[in-house]
């Protein structure tokens, strides 16, 4: 299904990226692969290669062929690749074209004229198979992480292409979310489909895989298939930055200290979004100095509303926040906390990272030596002068994590801060974090990501 | 089959609603027209929109009889948003129309699929730009920057700066990643295109636009000697 030749490809100066060095691989038809490999090995170069949209999206200079289907990718026309290639992006907020849920996934079928009573039956189908079917009249914009991810995959096969891509599928799933992906998943390759994912956690992908293949610096370093993946060590997937079921695990027990001192308490809280069911009800629990505090939950559980109202950048309905044993309202905590949000784009200001981290604060000797100290603990003082959004995903989050440590803030949220990273750098948040907690300030992490909650010592709070 | 108002037609009420807004220069003039934009909007059963627009025309204009010299140039602004008003209210009509209908209603008058594609990634944009702003914001109070609500005053440069940087960086990499969506699509496909809602000009679609045609040239010609 897809035949790559002697792959060679180097991105232009305008993109960031890896590149590709002499690839050749073949998948047959119907069967399901998993790219895999660190952070910038060049996982999302090769999809990029394979759908076409490097060099035509993603300029740059490439040698070598690639077919699908018997097709070169750059013979296809805009109708071929629709009929021919269904792929669905790691944000799946950013591939959709339409308001609802009914029109995004007929999007395809009214582009290439198909008629709408054929486009309906089509869409009836399958939303059905993917077990759609009582979100069809629903707005995208209501829907959870793991309902547009199904709607991103239904919109992608609407025209049973014959090759399904993913990239990342599971970034924003919870555990339940990605094993309903999985199950789909594998409905979609009983029809014969082809499946190709790009992806960290891989050993998620065991049920359906049938070869593995991991690319190391643009280059494919090994080649498995399922049964060989499962022999593979924890020490020996990591040797090749992937993760495994026993990354993380600490010797010592994750306990707190006793001595350790409550800076939030937070008693029978409630809150709900209007018109909605309640998000949050009746939660205890408090939020010590100087350590970590994890809290997890499934998509929708109220993981990062929790998290908003800690900082006070939402008011909950019932119930009081205490701090340091005194009842404080939601702009005094405001003022006293700092959230890091998932994507770094939303919390990047300036044109240097230097700059960043002194941002909206009166530059005095001690808070320049802070910077400069934050920037050699988190690894930055090389791209001091950098403009932030030139930096990559990783980096970015490292600039937001030093900002949050040079603010003066008590209490640091972090929301979700290894979504999509490898496990050296998931490793080297983890560290971060430990970092952020010293010098007496709580830090509550929000995230699903099993690894770090293997990673961190600290109290786990499941929602 | 879902059936929309040809968006052809919507345009062309719009379009003659902007004309009168154009020629008139009386208070009942633009009361008479605010009122035919409501009737348009209530005989397509858009019966909230009515009431919305309604309660702000009629809060606007309230403002002027009761405050007609307290404004200044605000009430000139105040005034030139009333007049507006009609025109707001019709095009309400056309953006609550399907994105794929109006694409197909651009395909049959043989728009060029660039400016079809324009504008469906402009109605997708619309709202997009809206979440994203407001995660901006959230991204700004988050960090303690810009604490107070009047922050903004105080510190214009900053806020430009906090808004806009992220707005352009986002704005870039969604393009980029609609780009990439698009390509799988088929959205480029020029020879055909379908959509799943009927948008046939119905009888009632006509007679609609063309009393409403009527009614804005009755209002040019009779209402300048109310």
């Amino acid at each position: 299904m897809i035949k790559l030749e002697n792959v060679i490809f180097q991105y232009g100066q305008e993109t960031e990226g890896s590149g590709i060095h002499n690839i050749s691989f073949h998948l047959p038809p119907g069967s399901c692969t998993v790219l895999c490999g660190s952070s910038g090995c060049g996982k999302t170069t090769l999809l990029r290669l394979i759908s076409g949209l490097a060099p035509s999206v993603y300029p740059g200079e490439l040698s070598g062929n690639i077919f699908i289907g018997g097709k070169s990718i750059f013979d296809m026309t805009s109708s071929d690749k629709a009929t021919m290639i269904g792929m669905v992006f790691q944000d799946p907020r950013s591939q959709f074209f339409m308001p609802n849920v009914l029109n995004e996934i007929a999007f395809s079928g009214e582009n290439l004229g198909l008629s709408p009573d054929n486009i309906l039956s089509k869409v009836k189908t399958l939303t059905a198979q993917l077990g759609l079917s009582e979100l069809i009249d629903r707005d995208l914009d209501s829907l959870s992480s793991g309902q547009k991810q199904k709607v991103a995959i239904a919109s992608a096969m609407l025209l049973k292409p014959p090759l399904l891509i993913l990239d990342e599928p599971t970034a924003n799933l919870d555990s339940t979310g990605t094993k309903t992906l999985i199950e789909l998943l594998h409905k979609i390759k009983q029809d014969g489909t082809t499946i190709l994912i790009s992806e960290h956690r891989v050993h998620e992908f065991l049920p359906i895989a049938d070869n593995f293949v991991c690319l190391k610096n643009g280059s494919i370093a090994a080649k498995w298939t399922q049964s060989e993946f499962l022999q593979l060590d924890c020490q020996k997937a990591e040797s090749f930055g992937l993760r495994h079921p026993e990354s993380g695990f600490i010797d010592s027990q994750k306990n707190i200290s006793a001595a350790a001192k409550d800076l939030l308490t937070i008693k029978e809280i409630s809150f709900r979004y209007s018109k909605y069911a309640p998000v949050i009800e009746q939660l205890n629990f408090s939020l010590h100095r100087g350590c970590v505090t994890l809290i997890t939950g499934d998509n929708g559980a109220g993981k990062t509303t929790l998290g908003k109202i800690l900082c006070g950048l939402l008011r909950q309905k019932n119930g009081d926040i205490l701090w340091n044993s005194e009842a404080l309202s939601a702009k005094c905590r405001r003022l006293k906390s700092y959230f890091v949000m998932q994507d770094a784009d939303y919390q990047l200001y300036t044109e240097s990272v230097g700059n960043e981290l002194v941002l909206g604060r009166t530059l005095t000797n001690q808070i320049r030596e802070r910077a400069y100290a934050a920037m050699e603990l988190f690894d930055l003082t090389k791209y001091k002068d950098r403009h932030p959004a030139s930096l990559s995903g990783g980096e970015k989050q490292r600039v937001t994590l030093a900002a949050a440590y040079c603010s003066e803030a008590e209490l640091i949220i972090l929301d979700e801060p290894t979504s999509g990273l490898d496990v050296v750098n998931a490793k080297r948040v983890a560290e971060f974090i430990q970092l952020l907690a010293h010098e007496d300030r709580s830090v509550a992490v929000i995230t699903h990501d099993d690894l770090l909650l293997r990673l961190i010592e600290g109290r786990v709070i499941k929602l | 089959m879902k059936h929309f108002q040809d968006p052809r037609l919507t345009l062309g009420g719009l379009f003659l609603t902007a004309i009168s807004i154009l020629f008139i220069n009386t208070s009942i003039q633009i009361h008479l027209l605010m009122g035919i934009s409501v009737l348009y909007l209530l005989s397509l059963n858009k019966f909230r929109e009515a009431i919305v627009y309604t309660s702000i025309y009629i809060l606007l204009w309230g403002l002027i009889y009761v405050f007609p010299s307290r404004f200044g140039d605000v009430g000139v602004v105040i005034m030139v948003t009333s007049k507006m008003m009609p025109m707001v209210a019709i095009g309400t009509v056309f953006i609550s129309t399907p994105a794929d209908a109006i694409m197909l209603a651009g395909h049959k008058i043989r728009l060029p699929q660039a400016i079809i594609i324009a504008i469906c990634i402009l109605l997708r944009f619309s709202s997009v730009i809206r979440q994203e702003m407001h995660r901006i914001a959230q991204g700004i109070r988050a960090r303690g920057l810009l604490p107070h609500w009047y922050s903004v005053i105080l510190h214009p440069a900053r806020s430009y700066d906090c808004f806009v940087l992220p707005l352009i960086i986002r704005g870039l990499r969604l393009s980029t990643e609609l780009t990439c969506a698009a390509q799988f699509r088929g959205i480029e496909n020029s020879t055909s295109r379908t959509c799943i809602y009927s948008i046939a000009v119905t009888a009632k679609d006509l007679i609609r636009t063309v009393l409403h045609g009527i009614a804005c040239v009755a209002v040019l010609w009779f209402g300048r000697n109310l």
